[in-house]
């Protein structure tokens, strides 16, 4: 005791040195730890706001090409949704044109999906079901490019049968020679649906 | 503790010479041992508390003695020289031992006297006690710097002193075999009476070193310190030794390269011993009384305790230094990567502010772009090949079905009626086969791109087909045939 006493001061400062690098190692480490994921952190972050102000300028840049190619109104009509009731009603005008009779249709039901290719919302698949007795074969070609043309989104004709119904001779003009199923495929944006409450 | 930075206190019979560090200022003589004459001294070395005194004696109360020991370890030979001592020196004050290449040397300071009462004064001084050194010890060596020639074999200094008298160091192979100290005389005695003197002296002595093996005088070499001017007279003296070499106490300090020297006319050497002292890293042997040695072991542990706390606090903060210069540098830099994300979401939100109204539409207008480039995608029709399916079968023939299916191949499943044949008869077979052949040879040579197959004929005629006369005479058969139409895929 009368030792450390004599000696105090000395004791004291060496192992409070000893302490100080005892404890300094772990809390160094510690501290580098907590910066380097804090460098890293910032790193990523400045990382994320360059691409932010790039992507913004290349967006200002695309929306300035996109809008000289097209402009709000053809926008508007590749955007706009489907009526389905307007398709019905294209299809029976059509077929008075055409002079069918016994004309029926069905459309299925929309299958949403997302083709490939496209990233900005997905897309509305239907199967259009087409039967019809037709004056000739030439009415029904024309009924399916009328309809290819007038209906909004994209209508692909999968299946086509024409089956005449008829021997020879030609009977008259105003008969019904050709019988005419089709199966088509009509992609568009869909139909709007409203909930209510 | 440097001993350059000590008081050396020089003790001798005749009086005492303080020395300061260094000697920055005038060495202090007293004649005698009196307290009272002495204050002035102590009250000196109090003034530089911090500052330790070395007392080199050169009394006559010290003595020596040779002792040869058989071959021991280190443990054995300190009880061992322990007990020589004890057993030679039993009232001695203080003793101690010297161990040398072929024997140990003891000696010791008898009590009383003025080294015991300045031992006691120093006590009352805070000054830290550094021990007492032997001149004759510590000044043995100084013998081979002034005369190096006297390295090796037998050799004796001579000198002066102002607090003892003259003392004689022999050497023999360069450490100490005899010493002895003999009466001082006057400072300004006749330079012949000093020469008679030392000569008396040194003849005496040349008796004593005899009994201590120096057999022949004649390799006995004399190195005098003495006043210049008596260096003629004793070199007039014919002494029975090797040589004589006399040197003046100024001169010598020179020649050994002491910080300080004596005074050219200073005819005493306390101020060589005294430099010559100082200028070691360590006295030789330190002589001290328990007390004094316990004080003294304090005082050095605590010195190294100092050193070892100062060395490892350095090595911390150097280490802390050291590690914490990569923490520091990536602290700024972390601090510079701030600033520059702060420069940068003000820019974004400068520039978010000013292109808005711009990027806006742009999520609708790159639907609407993907929305035209899907719907305005071409798709597989069957239109082409029913044109050129009308050019192909010309005259000859008219369909009464078609199929048609976007499978992939856009296959074409057609029925083909003869245009001039309703029933076929079974003579005609064999023509209405080669007429529906040619038709689908014409067909081929129209529809490039296309594979022109027959899949069925009016009746049984293929391989795979059942041929039988079962039912040619119950009816006709219609001309029409099955065509598959396939692009060929390249």
């Amino acid at each position: 005791m009368r030792f450390l006493y004599t000696h105090q001061r000395w004791i004291l400062a060496l192992a409070a040195a000893i302490l100080v690098l005892l404890v300094s190692n772990p809390l160094l480490h510690y501290l580098d730890q907590v910066t380097v994921q804090k460098h890293k952190t910032l790193e990523t972050e400045t990382a994320r706001l360059e691409q932010n102000l790039q992507q913004l300028r290349a967006d200002a840049e695309t929306a300035r090409r996109l809008g000289e190619n097209m402009d709000e109104t053809e926008a508007e009509e590749y955007l706009a949704v489907a009526n389905r009731m307007h398709v019905a009603a294209i299809l029976t005008a059509l077929a008075n044109t055409a002079r069918f009779s016994k004309f029926t249709y069905s459309l299925s039901p929309e299958e949403r999906f997302r083709p490939e290719g496209i990233e900005s919302g997905d897309v509305a698949r239907s199967t259009l079901t087409l039967q019809a007795d037709a004056p000739s074969d030439e009415d029904a070609y024309q009924f399916i490019e009328q309809l290819q043309r007038q209906l909004a989104g994209r209508l692909q004709l999968q299946q086509l049968t024409i089956t005449k119904l008829h021997e020879e001779p030609m009977p008259p003009l105003s008969a019904m020679n050709i019988r005419m199923t089709a199966q088509l495929e009509w992609l568009s944006n869909g139909s709007q649906r409203t909930a209510r409450r | 503790m440097k001993l350059a930075d000590a008081f050396i206190l020089i003790i001798g019979d005749d009086g005492i010479l303080l020395v300061p560090p260094l000697a920055k200022s005038e060495p202090l003589f007293i004649a005698g041992c009196d307290r009272e004459r002495a204050e002035s001294l102590l009250e000196t070395m109090a003034s530089q508390p911090h500052k330790p005194v070395y007392i080199l004696a050169d009394i006559l109360a010290q003595e020596y003695r040779q002792e040869i020991l058989p071959q021991l370890n280190w443990f054995d030979r300190r009880k061992l020289l322990a007990r020589r001592l004890q057993q030679h020196f039993a009232q001695a004050f203080l003793t101690t031992a010297l161990t040398f290449r072929n024997h140990n040397l003891l000696a010791c300071v008898h009590k009383g006297g003025p080294l015991q009462e300045w031992v006691g004064w120093l006590a009352d001084i805070p000054n830290p006690f550094g021990g007492i050194s032997l001149l004759p010890l510590e000044s043995a060596c100084m013998l081979a710097r002034l005369h190096p020639e006297t390295r090796n074999g037998w050799a004796l200094l001579l000198s002066w002193q102002r607090t003892g008298g003259f003392r004689q160091i022999v050497t023999q192979q360069g450490e100490l075999i005899f010493t002895r100290l003999t009466p001082s005389l006057p400072i300004n005695s006749d330079p012949h009476e000093i020469a008679d003197i030392i000569t008396r002296d040194l003849q005496a002595s040349l008796g004593y070193l005899a009994r201590l093996g120096l057999t022949d005088s004649n390799q006995l070499s004399i190195v005098a310190v003495i006043p210049e001017k008596t260096h003629s007279a004793l070199q007039a003296m014919s002494l029975p030794v090797q040589s004589v070499t006399t040197v003046a106490p100024h001169q010598a300090a020179k020649q050994l390269g002491l910080a300080f020297a004596p005074a050219l006319n200073d005819p005493t050497s306390d101020l060589l011993h005294a430099g010559w002292f100082m200028q070691k890293k360590k006295p030789r042997v330190t002589l001290m009384r328990s007390e004094d040695r316990q004080a003294h072991q304090a005082r050095q542990v605590k010195y190294w305790g100092r050193m070892a706390a100062t060395a490892c606090w350095l090595f911390t903060l150097a280490y802390i230094g050291w590690q914490g210069q990569d923490l520091l540098r990536l602290t700024m830099v972390n601090h510079a990567q701030t600033e520059k994300m702060s420069a940068l979401q003000q820019q974004l939100a400068d520039e978010r502010k000013t292109l808005t109204p711009v990027t806006e539409p742009l999520g609708r207008l790159q639907q609407a772009v993907e929305r035209k480039r899907l719907f305005t995608t071409p798709t597989p029709t069957p239109w082409d090949i029913l044109d050129d399916l009308d050019t192909g079968l010309g005259d000859a023939a008219r369909l009464t079905k078609l199929h048609w299916q976007n499978d992939g191949t856009e296959s074409l499943e057609i029925s083909v009626k003869l245009a001039n044949k309703e029933n076929i008869k079974p003579e005609e077979r064999q023509a209405v086969i080669e007429q529906f052949d040619r038709i689908a040879q014409h067909l081929q040579q129209k529809l490039s791109g296309y594979s022109v197959q027959i899949t069925h004929y009016p009746f049984p005629s293929q391989s795979e087909e059942i041929l039988s006369n079962s039912r040619e005479k119950s009816s006709d058969t219609p001309a029409i045939a099955d065509f598959k139409l396939a692009r060929v895929i390249r």
